[in-house]
């Protein structure tokens, strides 16, 4: 667990200067930085997973849609307040994450990726006919909004600031969470799984929890999107949606990094909302751009970015001893 | 209800045929080059749409069809050009998000292409075959045909000529394969290309009978890998089989039980199939935990 200060201080300093730019932004660009946001969170947590465990699990997208699902009828219809429904909603999620995992664990590589496919199937059919509670194909409608915190100024930029806060506190929590016992077990099992389990690194336990914590903040990330939408459908949270939009904010981003995923969730949600990109062509941007990273560059952005810095600083290095 | 049954056997077996033939093309490049081809059910697709264009472009459906296979045929081999080959030496991991990328960039594709609105081919084998037990339209007639003359087919290729021979050298031991000079590119391409093949027919046959459109493909491609875990990867007498049996097994459900179970029931089968006997009915275990 050492070593957690650097990664504290840097980041309360991207958070700080984060939270400075919220006042300069016009609503659009609040809105749009309130979406990067919710998917920073999703992918990081995604990225405990993928780029630390090195399972590729299908089912992200239908366990953000279980967090929004939970909160919004927990705020609509049973009236509990939005604060008591966001760490109820994760909880929940976490435990029903549990059961996937402990169901999907029993496989691994090609199964493991199949059977997470076939629950993010289910879970999207299960929202469509649960209309009960979900709403159905309609979506569910008039989840009321976060209570107000007059401190953070307009209602969007009360809900970027809880967003950005969220990023930061998900950071943190994935950043103890690799660096604990646990998340360096979950990387001997990425590494080798059977060596890991000849070294009697206990990798049943290791990869549960990295599921169940990647599940608890895609539950959390959930609650937070129901809530500031006021609206969920079904559609959200597809296989081709969520579920597939989070590979690619991870992969492009930097898998085994925890602020490569921000950084991607910043890029491809921004990049085509300042462009105007016909929403047609934007999945299709999405998969070109997931082919190219996994083939050439397989590190993402924090790839290059690491690199670069490494190249910097033996440049300087270098030119030190003759200065 | 049980009268009912001879018939749900026979519907069973149709539906089943069109998994098998899914199934076979994807453990055919699984078995072979131990590569997830996510992408599969996307060729598939593309298989209807072909013969889609054939059709609507003034071509007999037969030549459409067979063009559309020639066609994704090629374009089996250039997919895994393209996704898989410059991945060699990467983990299963990177194989399986490349496929998974693959397959929304053609999808995507197909959805400029053509729209999202669903497609029909006009049937080319109207008519129903009526016997004493069962009633079956000579369209499904036609996909069990078809099924069975393309496992016999593969299995001509696979055991009676030179090609199949060094396909089935690659899938046992690569490494010896390529000692023994087989051309590892002749024989990804011929994976590929027999693979694809499978997909494009199916998707070409049941095209004519239910609506094209571009996400068509990933139910089914699902459903085939539900069928490789019932029969065993790589198993091409498995994914005939588990096909056949999940066919069978997801009419019955829908026919006893409720249809809207339809799907999830293929999905308990693949969830408890994977409890019970991870290695599928004709896959070899391994000695592994």
């Amino acid at each position: 667990m050492h070593g957690l200060t650097r990664p504290l201080l840097v980041s309360l300093v991207v958070l700080a200067a984060a939270l400075a730019a919220v006042p300069l932004l016009n609503e659009y660009v609040l809105y749009v930085a309130m979406l990067a946001a919710l998917f920073a969170i999703l992918a990081v947590s995604f990225d405990v997973l993928l780029g630390f465990t090195g399972y590729l699990s299908l089912a992200h997208g239908a366990l953000f849609g279980v967090g929004a699902y939970c909160c919004a009828y927990l705020t609509a219809r049973a009236e509990v307040s939005f604060w008591l429904a966001l760490p109820a909603s994760a909880l929940l999620t976490a435990v029903i994450g549990a059961l996937v995992a402990v169901l999907a664990f029993r496989t691994r590589d090609l199964y493991f990726a199949v059977l997470t496919l076939g629950i993010g199937l289910v879970g999207h059919q299960l929202f469509l006919v649960a209309s009960g509670i979900t709403g159905g194909i309609g979506g569910f409608v008039g989840i009321p909004s976060m209570p107000e915190i007059a401190l953070f100024g307009s209602p969007s930029q009360q809900k970027l600031v809880v967003a950005l806060i969220g990023v930061w506190i998900t950071y943190l929590a994935a950043t103890a969470f690799v660096r604990s016992p646990l998340g360096v077990a979950c990387q001997a099992v990425r590494e080798d799984h059977v060596l890991a389990q000849a070294l009697g690194i206990r990798i049943a336990v290791a990869r549960l929890s990295a599921f169940v914590f990647g599940a608890f903040f895609a539950g959390a990330a959930g609650a937070l999107f129901a809530t500031f939408s006021n609206f969920v459908a079904p559609e959200s949270f597809a296989v081709l949606a969520a579920g597939f939009q989070v590979v690619v904010l991870v992969v492009v981003g930097g898998m085994g990094t925890l602020w490569g995923p921000i950084l991607g969730a910043v890029l491809l949600t921004a990049l085509p909302e300042s462009l105007r990109v016909a929403s047609t062509y934007s999945l299709l941007a999405y998969g070109a751009l997931l082919l190219a990273f996994i083939i050439f560059a397989p590190r993402g952005i924090a790839g290059f970015l690491i690199d670069g810095a490494r190249r910097l600083r033996s440049a300087r290095a270098g030119r030190e001893p003759s200065a | 209800m049980l009268e009912l049954l001879p018939q749900q056997l026979a519907n069973g077996l149709a539906l089943g045929s069109t998994y098998a033939l899914v199934a076979m093309g994807l453990t055919l490049i699984f078995g072979v080059l131990l590569i997830p081809n996510f992408a599969h059910g996307e060729l598939y697709m593309l298989g209807g749409f072909l013969t889609y264009a054939g059709v609507t472009a003034g071509l007999d459906f037969w030549l459409a069809a067979v063009l559309a296979t020639v066609l994704v045929m090629g374009l089996g081999v250039l997919v895994d050009r393209i996704t898989f080959k410059p991945l060699e030496q990467a983990s299963g991991l990177s194989l399986m998000i490349s496929a998974l990328a693959m397959s929304i960039v053609l999808q995507q594709i197909a959805t400029i292409t053509w729209g999202t609105e669903p497609r029909t081919i006009p049937n080319p084998v109207p008519g129903i075959l009526r016997t004493p037990f069962a009633s079956l339209t000579y369209h499904k007639l036609l996909i069990i045909a078809v099924m069975v003359l393309g496992a016999v087919g593969l299995w001509a290729i696979l055991n009676r000529t030179r090609l199949g021979l060094s396909i089935r050298a690659v899938s046992q031991n690569r490494d010896a394969a390529l000692l023994m000079g087989i051309e590892m590119w002749k024989v990804r391409a011929a994976t590929f290309a027999i693979g694809a093949a499978f997909g494009a027919l199916a998707g070409a046959l049941l095209g004519a009978a239910f609506p094209i459109y571009p996400t068509m493909g990933v139910i089914p491609v699902l459903k085939a890998l539900v069928v490789l875990v019932l029969g065993g990867i790589g198993s091409i007498p498995g994914a005939i089989l588990g096909g056949l049996l999940l066919g069978v097994a997801e009419v019955l459900i829908a026919g006893y039980i409720s249809s809207e179970l339809q799907d999830i029931g293929a999905f308990v089968i693949l969830v408890a199939m994977l409890l019970v006997r991870p290695q599928g009915l004709f896959g070899r275990a391994q000695i592994e935990r």
